[in-house]
């Protein structure tokens, strides 16, 4: 492989689980509720969809429990914020610990069980192009739903009667409550949503990028994904260029020392920071912000 | 409340009298004698198949050589939890701890001082060395230059991946050791050299693998705390793999080629003494010589005669024929680092703050 393909085969792979958390959460955070949670969400993922498909060899059934459990750790989040009006901040946290001991306790007999499954599937004759087709089409079906993922996601925010409901929450309640519907229960959905999509996104690292469960493999992702969704300022089509910033960085902190360019690693390790501080401090003084409104009451502090 | 008072009274001074027959006994304390149990507090769990691992091996050993029982304590965070980790092994009964790792040591050094009777065996190099609080600590160099010579005549495509953690002076040492002993064997090798700045991020770890197994690497050696997701992918890519800190070649005998391993050799006859009651402070700092670091098991596509150069060139640093690092070294900006025939002491191979000529990376 050439070096581009090499970088942006490496950008796709790391991005990916970013990926499905940073939607999961865009699409909470757009009904008002932010979800650290999904840092748990992809534990458990990671570590119950290994272990599934350790012992069934199976895929599809995998991904499924993966979701099933992520959306799980989205329900307690979604029960504590919703319910009990718990800081959404702290619960997220919280939850991420219960993830972490939750995840070591029961994943200790995977941690040394391998799953040698080829799970590539090339798309003929794409799979042939230049530079791009050994990156791109030559890769797991997670990876590839991956790339329809954000159309998939503005399309339902923006463009169907159940995006405008799950967006009407988060910038007024009472009018989505007017209108007859239980902004209750939408946010519950939205959460749960969150949760499915960051336990698929683990289920992607552990079982295919990185062919293996180790304690604690998220290793901050979650939270990243939920930073992320600020630099995308809540628009679904911007996770390209989010996500695959934070692959990028991940392929370049390799790939620059490996060819002996004379930029510091540190440098490189702090970029997707560094470029996500950068827009925080553009997105809060721009005029026409797009920040969710109930998102803006937990960030000003004022309701 | 008179009643009370008289009852705290006679409290009170009961535990001065306690205290001072404390002190009356403390002259004769011999630390760690009669121990049946002894206790080690771990920083990970026992199936990162690394440093953690290779003390449940360990454990095992000292078990079976002192009659002992080994009550192991994991994923003990390095803050003052610690001493009531410690606290909480004295009270079960174990006379000897080793507490593993550099984060336990001054809280390891407090609960030593509470408690003269107990034994303890800590690893980093510290001033807290003295009285009931001893050093064992292993010295990597030379098996990581034994790995290279694995490593220089295994090769075919001359090209050898090394993932590392963050620059510490550890991992340095590695780096130049493994280098010196590929270049021993092998002129025409080059290592590439990634730093990922974390010890255990399987993902950073799958893109460095990756990235160096597309550059044409054909074994990666790592120093990472746990190495099973790089042996996994290089056995996805059909590559060979060494492994860190134990020996993990249950996970993949044909991936796996060899490690650098703690062992319990060096530990044992100074824990019989203790045990005999008749403890020394120790300071021991060695490899293979004292006991404390060996040549993990070789992996089952390691051909006879590679082994046999390997065990030869062991035999050599053993003998005190070959001394790792012994001049000339040169650094990689062209500098003659060790003059010919100068032997750098362990402080000074401690201290290295620059690879050698050879290596492709760069510490910043």
């Amino acid at each position: 492989m050439n070096d581009l393909t090499v970088i942006l085969a490496n950008m796709i792979a790391a991005g990916t689980p970013i990926m499905y958390a940073l939607l999961g959460d865009m699409i909470s955070q757009r009904a008002g509720v932010i979800s650290l949670s999904v840092e748990g969400s992809m534990l458990v993922g990671a570590c119950i969809g290994f272990g599934v498909a350790y012992s069934t060899e199976s895929m599809i059934l995998a991904v499924i429990i993966a979701g099933i459990m992520g959306g799980m750790v989205g329900l307690l989040q979604a029960f504590l914020v919703i319910d009990r009006k718990t800081n959404m901040m702290a619960s997220g946290f919280v939850l991420m610990f219960f993830a972490q001991g939750l995840t070591a306790f029961y994943g200790r007999n995977l941690l040394s069980v391998s799953f040698r499954k080829t799970l590539v599937y090339p798309i003929p004759f794409l799979s042939e192009l230049p530079v791009i087709g050994q990156a791109l089409f030559n890769q797991d079906i997670l990876t590839y739903i991956s790339f329809i993922l954000p159309v998939i996601v503005w399309f339902v925010l923006f463009k169907t009667k159940l995006g405008l409901l799950v967006c009407s929450v988060g910038e007024k309640p009472e009018v989505t409550e007017a209108y007859g519907h239980d902004p209750r229960k939408i946010r519950y959905g939205a959460v749960i949503m969150a949760g499915v999509l960051a336990g698929i996104g683990g289920v992607q690292m552990s079982c295919i990028y990185t062919k293996g469960w180790a304690n604690g493999m998220i290793n901050g992702r979650g939270f990243i994904a939920s930073a992320l969704v600020i630099l995308c300022s809540w628009k679904p089509l911007r996770s390209y260029m989010a996500a695959y910033l934070f692959g990028l960085a991940q392929a370049l902190l390799v790939f620059l020392q490996l060819k002996g360019v004379p930029i510091s690693m540190y440098v490189t390790m702090m970029l997707p920071y560094l470029l996500t501080l950068a827009a925080l401090g553009v997105i809060s003084i721009s005029k026409k912000p797009s920040m969710p409104e109930k998102i803006k009451v937990v960030s000003t502090g004022t309701d | 409340m008179s009643n009370f008072r008289k009852f705290m009274a006679i409290l009170l001074s009961a535990c001065m009298v306690f205290s001072f027959c404390a002190f009356a006994d403390e002259a004769e304390v011999h630390p760690g004698e009669g121990a049946t149990k002894i206790g080690i507090i771990l920083g990970g769990n026992k199936e990162d198949y690394g440093f953690n691992y290779g003390f449940y091996k360990m454990a095992e050993q000292m078990e079976e050589e002192l009659g002992v029982e080994a009550v192991i304590k994991e994923n003990v965070p390095g803050n003052s939890n610690v001493e009531g980790v410690i606290e909480e092994l004295i009270n079960q009964g174990c006379g000897i701890i080793i507490p593993t790792q550099f984060g336990y040591l001054e809280f390891s050094k407090n609960v030593a001082e509470r408690h003269p009777d107990v034994a303890f065996y800590s690893i980093p190099l510290t001033d807290y060395n003295g009285g009931n609080f001893s050093t064992m600590h292993g010295t990597i160099q030379d098996i990581w230059y034994l790995e290279g010579v694995l490593a220089g005549l295994y090769t075919e495509t001359n090209n050898i991946g090394f993932i590392a953690s963050l620059p510490i002076p550890d991992v340095i040492v590695a780096i130049n050791a493994f280098t010196l002993g590929i270049q021993s064997v092998n002129d025409e090798a080059q290592v590439n050299l990634v730093f990922t700045g974390s010890w255990d991020d399987t993902g950073l770890q799958t893109t460095s693998c990756n990235q160096l197994i597309n550059d044409g690497a054909d074994i990666i050696a790592p120093f990472q705390d746990s190495t099973k997701t790089i042996i996994e992918i290089c056995a996805a890519n059909g590559i060979h793999a060494f492994g860190c800190n134990s020996d993990a070649k249950e996970l993949d005998p044909e991936t796996w080629l060899s490690a650098c391993e703690n062992t319990a050799d060096g530990w044992i006859p100074y824990m019989k003494d203790a045990i005999d009651g008749k403890y020394e402070t120790a300071n021991v700092i060695g490899s293979f010589d004292v006991g404390l670091e060996d040549l993990a098991s070789y992996g089952d596509s390691v051909p006879q005669e590679i082994i046999d150069k390997v065990e030869e060139t062991k035999q050599q640093i053993n003998d005190g024929d070959l001394y790792v690092f012994e001049g000339p070294v040169t650094a990689q900006d062209g500098t003659v680092k060790f003059e010919e025939g100068y032997r750098p002491s362990f402080e000074e191979i401690n201290n290295i703050d620059w690879l050698v000529e050879g290596v492709n990376g760069s510490l910043s």
